[in-house]
């Protein structure tokens, strides 16, 4: 993960040792949304839709579209 | 398959009958049978539905070997997974939990839906790509274990090749057909777990017959005598007894359970306890009724679970735990000889044992319903070799 931001990173790996998967899903969408480089945003987003998932947070289906826009999800 | 055991010695009269020989009680090869013959063949119960009682409630557990997932799905409905990720086989549910949204595999994150569909493959076609052309999502969802409740009962067909539960357990069902009716489950003061040290079988004969209860329940004989009870014996499907003197439990102000709703007079110092083949033992009074749920761990060890349940939802606190630890007394008193039988089966000379042609008939029963289960699979394994 290359985010550029040491600090969403930190909260990033601190939301997983805490197994706090609706804080992830918000924090992967965020840094999805950051990120230049399309793949990586693919890639951040379908973190986030997967915690998501699991989490039943409302992101799940706003990243469900973008990913299905872009041909990544079903 | 090298065993032999003499069903015909088994499959007589009682008169002249033998029990099932050691072997079905400490043989870990004929136990593996058994486990497919007498287990997975049939309907057995895994736990109460109650277990589960909101969408998302999730417990895993081990059943016989086999990792298993029960679980309430959104839409309510109870049921049962293996607990396998399709992908590359990891245990998806470690602990009893509420299921949020999805079951998300602890590995590389397939996620379920709780009616058992795979709903993400993340990265499956690389990184961000969670699609890919020979992943169908619609043939790898959980695999479902074929599953059926009664009297609050989560009973599993382990193979699918049992008939249909209202088929298999028919006369059951029309025998108790008056207490059909809603039954609550008393929480977390009406339930509780015995390990006990004895070949399962051994806890289904000791509960399906009374011949024991003047020596075991000396306390229970002073009112409900020997004399006062009956045998029940339907062969291929369930044995136990009845008492002709049930007597309700009432609390310090003499308050008493409620009864089930329009039950027939006969029920008024009636009870019925059933074994209901293979693991299940039901007891049914005119105001509460009971479960006993036999999980087979070995050869040598199972473990009870027992729930007890009630005709209406709001039932007095004291008087349900009062009654809890009536049967808890019980069901303790019968440790020693489940467990003291096991033992003596380490006897190399035993030969089944003899029965008492009066009083043994329901153990009789349910030894000639093994015997025809596990000589039927024994003859197909014979025609596959
Ligand atoms: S084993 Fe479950 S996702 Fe890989
Ligand atoms: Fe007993």
């Amino acid at each position: 993960m290359q985010l550029n931001d040491q600090d969403l990173e930190d909260q990033i790996l601190m939301a997983h040792d805490a197994s706090n998967t609706w804080l992830l899903a918000e924090l992967y969408a965020h840094a999805a949304e950051r990120v230049l480089d399309h793949e990586q945003a693919c890639f951040l987003a379908t973190q986030a839709y997967v915690c998501a998932l699991q989490s039943n947070h409302p992101l799940k289906s706003k990243l469900h579209t973008f990913l299905k826009r872009h041909g990544r999800e079903e | 398959m090298s065993y032999t055991t003499d069903f015909d010695a088994i499959r007589i009269s009682i008169s002249q009958a033998k029990g099932l020989p050691n072997a079905h009680y400490i043989d870990p090869a004929v136990y593996d049978e058994e486990r497919h013959a007498l287990l997975f063949n049939q309907w057995a119960g895994l736990a109460v539905a109650s277990e589960v009682p909101e969408p998302g409630d999730a417990i895993p557990s081990t059943f016989l070997g086999v990792p298993l997932l029960l679980l309430r799905d959104k839409y309510d409905q109870v049921r049962v997974f293996q607990n396998t990720c399709r992908h590359r086989g990891m245990i998806l549910v470690e602990y009893a939990c509420k299921i949020a949204g999805a079951i998300r595999c602890p590995y590389h994150s397939w996620c379920y839906r709780t009616d058992g569909r795979l709903v993400s493959t993340p990265h499956v076609g690389g990184p961000g790509q969670s699609t890919h052309k020979d992943i169908n999502r619609s043939e790898l969802g959980l695999i479902e274990i074929r599953s059926h409740i009664w009297r609050d009962v989560v009973w599993i067909n382990m193979n699918g090749n049992a008939p249909t539960f209202e088929d298999a357990m028919q006369d059951a069902i029309t025998r108790w057909s008056e207490f059909e009716q809603p039954l609550y489950h008393g929480g977390a003061d009406s339930t509780f777990k015995l390990d006990v040290n004895c070949n399962w079988k051994l806890a289904v004969e000791n509960y399906c017959e009374s011949y024991h209860l003047p020596w075991i329940h000396p306390g229970l004989n002073s009112y409900s005598r020997l004399e006062d009870h009956y045998n029940i014996e339907n062969y291929g499907s369930y044995s136990g007894q009845g008492t002709l003197v049930y007597r309700q439990l009432s609390g310090e102000s003499n308050e008493k359970f409620p009864d089930f709703e329009n039950l027939s007079e006969k029920w008024n110092e009636s009870a019925e306890y059933l074994s209901i083949y293979p693991n299940v033992l039901l007891g049914t009074h005119r105001d509460h009724a009971f479960a006993i749920i036999l999980i087979p761990d070995g050869p040598e060890k199972t473990v009870e679970n027992i729930h007890f349940f009630y005709p209406s939802e709001d039932t007095n606190e004291a008087l349900r735990k009062k009654n809890t630890d009536q049967w808890k007394e019980i069901f303790k008193e019968d440790i020693f000889v489940v467990e003291g039988m096991q033992r003596g089966r380490h006897g190399i000379a035993f030969d089944g044992g003899k029965f008492s042609p009066a009083m043994d008939g329901p153990t009789h029963c349910f030894h000639d319903w093994a015997a025809s289960q596990i000589e039927t699979h024994r003859g197909l394994e014979h025609a596959a070799e």
